[in-house]
């Protein structure tokens, strides 16, 4: 039977090597829910990141993506990682690079079906990016490429998707343009979206969370949320608020 | 060189060109790609202790070194994942530690072992028909596996996070393009030798991917690029009574310079036009 949370870390620790990132760190986020995640450089956020994806894996605690492990649940992940992480030398196009996303996790030789090209093609469409479809991926502007990494995390048909600050490193045209697309997935999948941009695409979150080595709650009028049942780790001084329209936390952390 | 190629041992050599031609598409653009070049080199000088064994034992050196190269390889894939340790470190470790066994095998080996001295610097015009097989079979081998893995090795190779995000077997994946690079040492060090070996896994690869935008399309100007290199340098050989493995690797590199300046110059017309 599948858990009502979409998103489920009980006290969580976890970092790389020895280091701890995060500390105690609790979170459960409902299924259609927005999670913006803010917080300084170095705080956590990838790291929590990470562990929603099954990158990271906790020195102690446990996370559960619809109450199944990360590793179990990869295969409705979808996954938009910074932009940064690309590599613009490989040879590939806008559309091998989101046909990845239907990629299934399988060791039998896989081959795109005709219903994966669809998807492909449809995808493609909605990012505004069917005519480009055959251009390499290191000809297209920074803005196009995280919509191109959109489609490809959409590809997977995910029940969760987890975005890695989405509009870093594009203009504010291209901004606008990825937080229309984002908005329209609210709803119809739980999103996790990491952001510096409290102003932009964390504005479309119904729930948020600043990352500063812990996890602090934030309530739709930009104060801490102190509920036990909600917060985990230390309050987070950074100054980083939701916006105003932002939904109270309330029910799902 | 026509005449020529009446020869059998120049049939051979033909026959064994394009055979690695193959090769060196396939894995050479993946050793690109994945920016691992120098596991490449490392692989091969670690096989030349393979080819000392087989020296020593009275085994077929291709086939020990084939074995050395593999065993290596894994090594390589498990000490990378297992121990904290650089990654050019252990690559110079395993590069060294295997030329070493190979030179101290030959010492040992009883008798004539000047033979060994084609596995360093190759020898394309001595290769005898009996290994043409095994250099088919790798080849086949190679070819079906990157046909049949294409797109999880896609997504390995140019984002690793993704792949393990979506629960790809990355481990083994990596496991096998070493095994795979190990497989390709064997048949082009027949070609070229350990010692120019990596130059033919990359110069070829990198002068396809002057032109290619996908990876699919990159292997295959390899393979052509390939075919025409090593049948460029062994007509050179064969023409001015030069040793085949450097005639090769200097054909490779006067392709990728002309490519080069051809790319150049294109791009220089282009930029006046607008």
């Amino acid at each position: 039977m599948s858990s009502p949370n979409a998103v489920t870390l009980t006290g969580v620790r976890a970092g790389y090597g020895a280091t701890p990132v995060l500390s105690e760190a609790n979170l459960t986020l409902a299924s259609g829910e927005c999670l913006a995640v803010t917080g300084p450089n170095g705080g956590g956020k990838s790291t929590l990141l990470g562990l929603l994806v099954g990158l990271v894996r906790p020195f102690a605690g446990t996370v559960e993506i619809h109450g199944r492990s990360p590793r179990r649940a990869r295969g409705r992940i979808g996954y938009l990682p910074q932009a940064a992480r690309l590599d613009l030398e490989f040879p590939m196009t806008v559309r091998d690079l989101t046909a990845m996303g239907r990629i299934r996790s399988t060791w039998l030789p896989q081959r795109l079906r005709a219903a994966d090209r669809a998807a492909v093609t449809e995808l493609l469409r909605w990012v505004g990016l069917a005519e480009l479809a055959a251009r390499p991926v290191a000809a297209l502007s920074t803005g196009q490429r995280r919509r191109v990494l959109l489609a490809r995390a959409l590809a997977t048909e995910p029940d969760l998707l987890v975005l890695d600050e989405p509009e870093a490193g594009i203009d504010a045209e291209s901004a606008e343009r990825l937080q229309k697309l984002l908005s329209s997935l609210i709803g119809s999948v739980t999103v996790v979206v990491a952001s510096h941009d409290i102003e932009g695409t964390a504005s479309l979150a119904t729930c948020g969370v600043t990352v500063d080595h812990g996890l602090t709650p934030w309530s739709g009028d930009g104060q801490q949320d102190d509920s036990p049942r909600r917060a985990g780790g230390p309050p987070s001084n950074t100054g980083d608020h939701l916006p105003e329209h932002a939904s109270p936390i309330g029910g799902s952390m | 060189m026509i005449e020529a190629l009446r020869l059998e041992f120049m049939q051979n050599a033909v026959i064994a060109a394009v055979l690695a031609s193959v090769v060196l598409g396939v894995v050479g653009s993946l050793v690109v790609v994945n920016r691992e070049v120098l596991v490449g080199g490392g692989i091969a000088h670690a096989s030349y202790g393979g080819v000392g064994l087989g020296f020593l034992l009275g085994l077929d050196p291709s086939v020990t070194a084939m074995l050395f190269g593999v065993l290596a390889a894994v090594i390589m894939g498990v000490l990378r994942r297992f121990v904290r340790q650089r990654n050019d470190t252990l690559i110079g470790m395993l590069w060294a530690v295997g030329m070493s066994l190979g030179v101290v095998f030959v010492q040992l080996t009883p008798g004539y072992t000047a033979n060994a001295r084609s596995f360093l610097f190759g020898s394309l015009l001595s290769i005898p028909r009996g290994d043409l097989p095994l250099l088919g079979a790798v080849a086949l081998v190679l070819l079906g596996f990157v046909v049949l893995y294409y797109r999880p090795l896609l997504a390995h190779s140019s984002d690793r996070d993704f792949a393990l995000s979506r629960n790809l077997p990355v481990f083994s994946l990596e496991l096998v393009l070493l095994a795979a690079i190990a497989l390709a040492v064997v048949v082009l060090i027949q070609l070229v030798g350990v010692v120019l070996l990596i130059a033919l896994l990359t110069i070829p690869a990198a002068t396809a991917g002057l032109f290619t935008r996908t990876l699919a399309t990159m292997m295959t100007a390899t393979v052509v690029v390939g075919v025409i290199v090593t049948l460029g340098g062994l007509s050179a050989s064969y023409t001015f009574d030069l040793p085949s493995g450097p005639a090769i690797v200097l054909s490779a590199c006067a392709l990728f310079a002309v490519s080069r300046v051809v790319l150049l110059t294109s791009r220089g017309s282009d930029e006046a036009a607008l």
